[in-house]
Formats: structure tokens, C-alpha cells, sequence
């Protein structure tokens, strides 16, 4: 009875063309990381927690009364947001490491099989599918210094599929195949395409009439939505030696005319929307910025990996507002809800934290996180290194990130929806926390 | 008589486990971290002066022949480390501790990055304990400061390596890497094995390894910094001597 009542709800917001706040990745088309309403100041319990076949690499979003995410066994899931329970899933041919789009009860999400999906958000039936140039990782030969040095190897840390925005009519996705594409939402017909020189696995933002997107090339784009013309490109850094420190695989928020995106380079850089000149760059001494980084109140809230920072820093100026050390890697964008922000960390922890200080409120462990199989976690919940990274030669490292992200790794940037906070987890679950 | 055999049953363990069984040989068995035992072989001996020696094998972690450090051994306890290998930042070392059960089984725990793992050996064969690397001494040409330059990452390096050989003694070594940051590594093992001088910091993951080019006058080589391999040249900080 339930279940038909959310049906019929989301029928009848559909019916009126009614798109939610945070039914796109980051919430928004400009990717602010904001959620309205309050996140939960204190961890009370377990809401529900949805089990999938796989990892769940991809962040959820919410479109009235359901949540819609990807899994990593190639499905593409519609889940009552009230009790966890199933509505609809699709299969695709990979799997789904991004964030869906809803808007107009559509539901857009690309998937590892190199397609790309609209399909009915009420009942997951195919609108229509184009197929891009295909998927693949980032590679390079000597990549990370993995050894043999002469054999090209796939980035274990490409984690991430590009998470389509809707905007003016189309939408818009990063391929592996090195392209942006503008879609057409109605038809699925291809209206532009932007080559870049490698895999963009970023996900595009979308503020006044332009597509915001970084490439692995090491470049950021400033796309015309209309029309696909560059307007301009920003260079990172660049890193021919073991290609460690290089390419955009954090996406970007655009806010008050700045664009802010986190790179391999190590830095968060602040990039003027108009003109594409650097207004100030952050650099955090080579750890990544992954994450798509929140802005809200003047500030810019971001992770990094191997320094496990999280750091506030003032949105005009660049200049460090406050910085907790974490315990292991963030991937994960963090998000704000209120005076809350949530941030996902790799050692399978989430984590909230007071907006103001950046102090832990609470956090609460996966399931696959409290096992710690192959002791992936010191006792005190760091990444043991020692343990996983002895070996550089052949799938060594590649056999050791896997096992590494087996903890319940939460790569998914969290969703806050009615105090409640839903996340995904490589341990397979969904969870909604309250 | 009903005293008497008490105080015999109570006697049998303690000569099972006492004094008289010491912990010589080779044992095998496995150590159960949760999700990925590991199998294990633990040989330990005494050297020609009666101090402990002892070597592991780690299957499916890549050791083989790891000197055991720290041996202690009381009555039927032994205890021991394996050095730098898997040595977390915040722990220490990887350590383990067992008891003997029996003449020929020991039972205990390894413990690594805080975590504890149960530990179970049976005695399968006489100890073959692997020799440790030990230092070298290094050539007359090669006992010099040297210095040279890397780029990792889109930065350079500076490196500095100063060799210095003590009489009647081994090598040692202090090297220096200047990035965004200064880093004096503890260098463990300083090798020069035909024309190929190693120097190795294992608890770091990092080392250089070169060959001198008499001709040039410089160390020819690569800086390993854990998974990367990049090539370096060393050249006196002095300039060619005379």
C-alpha cells in the first residue's frame, strides 16, 4: 500500500514536470555540494540500508520520494526513500559508477558497457539509449610507478564514471572516450560533441549557459552549452615521469562566478567563470583532490587523499579557514546540509562534521569496515599500508587497491533528504542514516 | 598416593613445555587475520656464539627469508619481530609472541598495525635459517658525498648520499631527499655488489641503486620510492677528485 502510494506520488510530481533540489549529483547543476534542510546533528540509528550485488561506487539522488543510484553489478536502481524498498531496477551491460540525473521523470545515468540511458523514473522503462565511443580507465605506462614499466596499466583509482547535469534542454556527460557530449533529452539525439585528449571521468557542472568540465588531458574546460564551442581551457599540472599527478577527476562547483575544482596535480584551484584565469590555487604537497569540493558561506570544504585533510578554505582569498587530519583517503565530495557537513572516507567511515570548526559530530562504520578483512585497517582505522602496498610488481598493486576498497569504502558522495542521509558503500549496501 | 599422582599429572605439562624443549627448528603453520590466513614458516636456530637466529616466510605477502629481530626466548616462550618488514608508522613492527603446547606445537598470536591474529605452528623439520643481508664495505672511489636531482610528480628532488666506510667494519650511509620537504631516511643496508652500490632504507620503501662510471666519475642509477623507479645521477659534491 505504501509502495503504491509513492508511485502514485511520483506520478503525480512528474505529471507536473517537477524536478527536486537534489536529484542531481552535488545537488545542483553548479555542483554546490548544498542540501536544504538539516542533516542529522547526532547518529541515531540505522534507517535502512538497501543490499546490492556490488560495490557502490556511485552517489545517490532524490527525486520525490524515491532514491536513485548506481551499482556496480550494472544496475541502475529506484528505492523508496521512506523504507529502502525496491521500486525499480534496470540492468545496463557494466557497471554504473556515477550519479544519475532526474529531471521531468527522467532518469539519465551512463553506465561501463558505453551507453548511455534515459529511462522512465516512474517505472525505469528505456526512453531511449545512444552508445558513446566506449569506456575505458585512464592508463599509462609506469602509472604510479607500477611495474612493468612497459606495459600500459588501467588506473585502480579511475573509480568514477562522469555524472550527467541537465541544463537548457540537453544533457551533459563526460566518456571515457574522451568526449563531452550534449544529448538531447527529448530524443536522445547527439546535439554537440567536445574532444578532449583523454578520459573525462569528471562530471560536467552547469551555470549560465556553459558546461564546466575537466579532462584526464590535464586540462579544464569552459564549454558553450548551446553551441560546444570552447570558450576557454585552464592548464593543471602535468606529470610524464608516472602520470601520478595529473588530470581532472574531481568535478567542479561553479559559485558567484568561480569555478572550484580539486585535481591529481594536488591542487584545489579557484578559476575565474568568465575569463578562465587562476584566482588563487590551493596546493596540498601531492595528495589528490578527488572530490568535487562544497561552497557555501564563503567557503570551499574539500578532501585529499593520501593526507586525508579536511579543509576549509575562504572561497575569495583561498586562504586556510580551518583543516582536521582524517584518517584515511576522501574520495567522496563532501556535502552540507545546514550547519552539517557530511563527508564519506575511504576506510568506510562516515564521517559528519560541524560546518563552522570542522570538528567530528559523530561517524558511523560500514559493516564491511567492522570486519576488516585482511586487516585492510590499522586498529586505529587507517589504510595499513604496510600490509597492502609490498609490492610494485605486476597486478600486486592493483590486487592490493582492489582488497583496499573492500572495506566498505564510501566513494559515494553523501545525500541529505529530510534529515536523513543516504549513502553508498563498496560493501554493496545503500545506507540511509538518521 | 592420590597427592602423588596430582603433583605427577601437573608435572607432565610443565615437562612438555619446560625448560628442556627449546624452540629450534623449523615450524609451520598459519596465522588467521580474519578474511586471508597466511600461510607461515618460522625457522629459528642458535648462531656459532648461542644467541638466536631465525628467519620467516610469509606466503602471498612476498617474503621469503625475512630475518626474525628481536628474538627472545624464556623457557617455552619465544618472541620476535620481522625488522622494517610491514613496520606500521604508528604501531611498530610486526611482532609475534607464541608458547610451546607441546613438543613440537607453539601457539600464539602476530600482531601488525595494532590488530591480533591467532597463531599456530607445528615443528615439521631442522631450523634452515636464510643469512641476513648485512652492509658492505664500498669502494675507496665511492666513499664521497655525492648529490644529483630527480623530477617526480612535476617537481625536482635534490638527493644527497654520503657513503662512509668505518675500518674493519661495514659502510653506512646517510641519504637526504629535498622536495617541498626535507627527508633524512634511515638507511638500513649498504651494499656494494660487484659495480652495483645499493642503498637501502626498508621501512621507507625507498633506495638508490647505481653503478659508478670510472670515465665520468659519476653514480649512474635509479631512486626506487616505493611503487616508482626513477633514473638518477650522482656526482660529487666537490667536483671529480684529483
Amino acid at each position: 500500500m505504501k509502495r503504491t502510494c509513492v508511485v502514485l506520488s511520483l506520478a503525480a510530481a512528474f505529471a507536473g514536470g517537477m524536478a527536486d533540489a537534489q536529484s542531481t549529483f552535488r545537488g545542483d547543476a553548479a555542483h554546490s555540494g548544498i542540501y536544504p534542510g538539516e542533516g542529522p546533528r547526532q547518529f541515531h540509528r540505522v534507517k535502512w540500508k538497501f543490499p546490492t550485488g556490488d560495490r557502490i561506487v556511485s552517489s545517490p539522488v532524490y527525486a520525490n520520494g524515491a532514491i536513485y543510484f548506481g551499482g556496480d553489478d550494472g544496475n541502475i536502481y529506484a528505492v523508496d526513500a521512506a523504507d529502502g524498498r525496491q521500486l525499480w531496477k534496470r540492468s545496463t551491460g557494466g557497471p554504473v559508477a556515477a550519479s544519475p540525473a532526474v529531471a521531468d521523470g527522467v532518469v539519465y545515468a551512463g553506465s561501463y558497457d558505453g551507453k548511455f540511458y534515459a529511462l522512465d523514473a516512474l517505472t525505469g522503462a528505456m526512453r531511449w539509449r545512444i552508445a558513446t565511443g566506449g569506456e575505458r580507465r585512464f592508463e599509462a605506462k609506469g602509472l604510479h610507478g607500477m611495474q612493468p614499466k612497459n606495459q600500459t596499466i588501467a588506473d585502480p583509482f579511475d573509480v568514477y564514471l562522469s555524472s550527467p547535469v541537465v541544463g537548457g534542454g540537453s544533457v551533459y556527460f563526460g566518456s571515457g572516450d574522451g568526449s563531452v557530449y550534449a544529448v538531447d533529452v527529448a530524443t536522445g539525439e547527439v546535439k554537440w560533441k567536445f574532444a578532449t585528449g583523454d578520459v573525462v571521468h569528471a562530471s560536467p557542472a552547469y551555470a549560465d549557459g556553459t558546461v564546466f568540465i575537466g579532462s584526464w588531458d590535464s586540462y579544464f574546460y569552459a564549454i558553450d552549452a548551446a553551441s560546444g564551442k570552447e570558450k576557454w581551457r585552464f592548464h593543471g599540472g602535468e606529470d610524464p615521469v608516472i602520470h601520478n599527478q595529473v588530470g581532472f577527476q574531481s568535478s567542479p562547483a561553479v559559485v558567484n562566478g568561480v569555478v572550484y575544482t580539486g585535481c591529481r596535480d594536488s591542487n584545489l584551484y579557484a578559476i575565474d567563470a568568465v575569463t578562465g584565469k587562476e584566482r588563487w590555487r590551493y596546493n596540498n604537497k601531492g595528495s589528490w583532490v578527488i572530490g568535487s569540493p562544497a561552497v557555501t558561506q564563503g567557503k570551499v570544504i574539500f578532501g585529499t587523499s593520501d593526507s586525508s585533510l579536511y579543509l576549509v578554505v575562504d572561497a575569495v582569498s583561498g586562504k586556510e579557514i580551518a583543516r582536521q587530519q582524517g584518517k584515511a583517503y576522501v574520495f567522496a565530495s563532501p556535502s552540507v546540509a545546514g550547519n552539517t557537513v557530511f563527508v564519506g572516507v575511504l576506510n568506510g567511515t562516515l564521517e559528519a562534521r560541524d560546518l563552522d570548526t570542522g570538528n567530528l559530530l559523530w561517524e558511523y562504520y560500514t559493516e564491511a569496515s567492522r570486519r576488516n578483512d585482511g586487516w585492510v585497517l590499522t586498529a586505529d582505522r587507517q589504510f595499513n599500508g604496510p600490509l597492502l602496498f609490498w609490492s610494485n610488481w605486476r597486478e600486486a598493486p592493483i590486487v592490493a587497491t582492489a582488497r583496499q576498497f573492500g572495506v566498505g569504502s564510501i566513494f559515494s558522495s553523501p545525500l541529505i533528504v529530510g534529515g536523513v542521509v543516504y549513502f553508498g558503500s563498496t560493501d554493496g549496501n545503500l545506507y540511509a542514516l538518521e | 598416593m592420590h597427592r602423588t599422582i596430582l603433583a605427577l599429572l601437573l608435572c607432565v605439562p610443565i615437562l612438555a613445555c619446560g625448560a628442556g624443549i627449546a624452540p629450534e627448528g623449523r615450524w609451520q603453520g598459519a596465522v588467521a587475520i580474519p578474511g586471508n590466513e597466511v600461510q607461515v614458516v618460522i625457522d629459528v636456530a642458535r648462531d656459532g656464539t648461542g644467541a638466536w637466529t631465525g628467519s620467516i616466510i610469509m606466503q602471498g605477502l612476498g617474503v621469503k627469508g625475512a630475518p626474525l629481530s628481536n628474538i627472545v626466548v624464556n623457557d617455552a616462550d619465544i618472541a620476535f619481530d620481522i625488522g622494517d618488514r610491514f613496520r606500521s608508522p604508528a604501531h611498530g613492527p610486526m611482532a609475534f609472541t607464541a608458547h610451546l603446547t607441546a613438543a613440537d606445537a607453539m601457539a600464539g598470536e602476530m600482531r601488525q598495525g595494532g590488530n591480533v591474529a591467532k597463531l599456530e605452528l607445528k615443528r615439521t623439520a631442522p631450523a634452515q635459517v636464510e643469512p641476513a643481508p648485512r652492509s658492505t664495505a664500498v669502494g675507496r672511489d665511492l666513499a664521497d658525498r655525492w648529490i644529483g636531482e630527480f623530477e617526480l610528480g612535476g617537481y625536482p628532488r635534490h638527493v644527497t648520499i654520503t657513503l662512509e666506510n668505518h675500518a674493519g667494519a661495514a659502510a653506512t650511509a646517510r641519504f637526504v631527499i629535498v622536495g617541498k620537504q626535507t627527508t633524512d631516511i634511515p638507511v638500513d643496508l649498504v651494499t656494494e655488489d660487484g659495480s652495483f652500490l645499493r642503498v637501502e632504507s626498508l621501512a621507507n620503501h625507498v633506495a638508490f641503486e647505481g653503478r659508478y662510471d670510472k670515465v665520468s666519475g659519476e653514480l649512474r642509477g635509479v631512486v626506487e620510492l616505493g611503487f616508482a623507479e626513477v633514473p638518477l645521477v650522482l656526482r660529487r659534491s666537490g667536483g671529480r677528485p684529483s
